[in-house]
């Protein structure tokens, strides 16, 4: 048997109904994983190592009274530090939040301990899930784990490398503009964004409510499914989230009568690193050994996503920051008349990538400017909305590279945002379309990890999951 | 298609028990005794 901590969330289940591990042995795996390597990883924030224990015994007391939660109970998992965790600090990777605790809990994080799941901690993210690779993080940068010296994309860097570095079974991020499937790819795992409005963002420290969703970052895609059907759901706390039909796994053998379009604006993509290029055509060639229909299409204002998405993101960043104002909780510079007290506080506790958006989205809404930014751009939304629908009545699912580059060196960006920016090209108009995707590792060389997106209709992960889960199978099986 | 908004929900109070509202008080960034304590609109700090 490999060691507990490598298991995936399946695997780990099927040794708990058996009776051959407990919670405990399992719980106890992974912080002994945490002890080893965080130290020189920095995934995690913060540990919660006896309450993780005390919740993996119970778990094991429930097993042991046949009153097991679901398959999700007693499993190890880490969640990102923007989902709130009643009576625990949460603090957006920001220093404005520092020592915060949280008064209540996320729906998400008390749908996954009413499923028995066991909260290893919170993980690293760059500031308020502004960034692609951890290093905008106020608390230092996370690493990626087959190369110390390169970044494990972000913004949910923590949980991508607690996941990969088996630190955790499984871990929940969240994804505005790729920040669940950019550092999946990079760390190679796999990494879902639901459709918007398939898990309720309550409690998830907000950037951009309109693109926000939470989703699963794990070893397989199977896992991915499991967590999907426990927090997915409609919330009375989120108006956003949706009453449609619950999600519900089914999986096929093979791809035979999948159609599946390939957008030629990503496969011409300049600016596509040689190995993802190769990984990511080898992937599209196992598509079609596993019966997929391949396709050709067109999917047009690609370029205009990132331009969209890049109005439309700071408008709500710079109004959802502005309740960090020194005056609820938060950083609060003491001893200054009103106005300074915003304005000081605010300067110190924001990093430099936030205080950029907050300026943009404040500019970009401005009475002058509005209509030339922001309702252009809400304009140009829907025309990418439009050509998702449009596509989509011809292909059952759309496939791109999930990031043009493999995960690239520590400050190799950090002074050229549009290059930074660039890192979602391909993940951005998931967002600004609102469509469910995943990103899968493609590559088994031991080099730096690629991965590949499978874009799925509006609600329909289980088309996708299932398609996913035929190409995981056949990457295997070729490599 | 994207997510059906879900409407309003009733704009109603309700009580939180009293480990919470400690909680809650327990973030605010400054106080003076039992009071909160916040800036003065119109006053300049004393030196």
């Amino acid at each position: 048997m490999k060691p507990l901590n490598e298991l995936t969330i399946t695997e780990a289940r099927e040794l708990l109904d058996k009776g051959e591990v407990t919670s405990r042995q399992l719980t106890e795996a992974c912080l002994q994983q945490i002890k080893s390597l965080d130290g020189a990883l920095h995934a995690y924030l913060e540990v919660y190592e006896e309450d993780a224990l005390a919740a993996a015994n119970r778990a094991d007391d429930r097993r042991a009274e046949g009153n097991v939660l679901g398959p999700l109970d007693g499993i190890p998992v880490a969640i990102k530090d923007n989902m709130l965790l009643q009576g625990k600090s949460s603090t957006a990777g920001s220093k404005i939040l520092q020592g915060y605790t949280a008064s209540y809990d996320s729906t998400v994080v008390k749908k996954l301990v009413d499923a028995g799941s066991v909260i290893l901690g919170r993980v690293n993210m760059d500031e308020f899930a502004m960034g692609s690779s951890t290093e905008r993080s106020a608390y230092g940068p996370t690493k990626h784990p087959r190369d110390p010296e390169r970044v494990p994309g972000g913004s949910s860097g923590g949980s991508a490398v607690a996941v990969a570095a088996d630190m955790c079974l499984g871990a929940l991020g969240s994804d505005t503009g790729g920040s669940i499937r950019q550092p999946a790819s990079l760390c190679g795992i796999v990494g879902l964004k639901p459709t918007y409005g398939r898990v309720s963002r309550y409690g998830l420290i907000a950037m951009a409510s309109s693109l926000d969703q939470i989703g699963p970052m794990t070893k397989c895609v199977e896992d991915a499914s499991i967590i999907l059907e426990t927090i997915q759901g409609q919330d009375n706390n989120d108006q956003t989230s949706s009453d449609e039909a619950y999600f519900k796994p089914f999986w096929k053998k093979s791809l035979q009568g999948v159609k599946i379009g390939l957008p030629k604006q990503a496969w011409t993509s300049q600016g596509v690193e040689d190995r993802v290029k190769e990984k990511t055509e080898a992937a599209v060639a196992a598509l079609k050994s596993a019966g997929a229909d391949l396709v050709e299409i067109d999917l047009p204002y690609a370029d205009e996503a990132l331009a969209v998405y890049y109005i439309l993101m700071p408008c709500e960043v710079s109004a959802n920051l502005s309740r960090f104002d020194g005056m609820r909780y938060g950083l609060r510079k003491q001893g200054l008349p009103l106005f300074e007290t915003y304005a000081q506080s605010r300067a110190e506790g924001f990093g430099d990538e936030v205080m950029r958006r907050v300026l943009l989205g404040a500019f970009a809404l401005s009475s002058g400017y509005i209509d030339a930014y922001y309702v252009r751009a809400k304009k140009v939304q829907t025309l990418i909305r439009q050509a998702y629908e449009h596509a989509f009545q011809d292909v059952d699912l759309i496939v791109t590279p999930t990031s043009p580059t493999t995960a690239f060196k520590f400050g190799e960006k950090m002074n050229d945002p549009v290059a930074m920016y660039l890192e979602d090209v391909f993940t951005v108009s998931v967002n600004v379309a609102g469509v469910p995707a995943i990103s899968i590792p493609c590559e088994d060389d031991g080099g730096m990890p690629v991965g590949i997106q499978l874009i799925g209709k509006w609600f329909d992960e289980a088309t996708l999951l299932s398609a996913a889960r035929v190409l995981e199978a056949q990457l295997n099986t070729d490599n | 298609m994207p997510s059906k908004s879900q409407g309003w929900r009733e704009d109603v109070a309700f009580e939180a028990d009293e480990a919470t509202r400690e909680l809650i008080l327990t973030n605010f960034p400054e106080r003076a005794g039992d009071l909160l304590a916040a800036p003065g609109v119109f006053e300049v700090p004393k030196k």
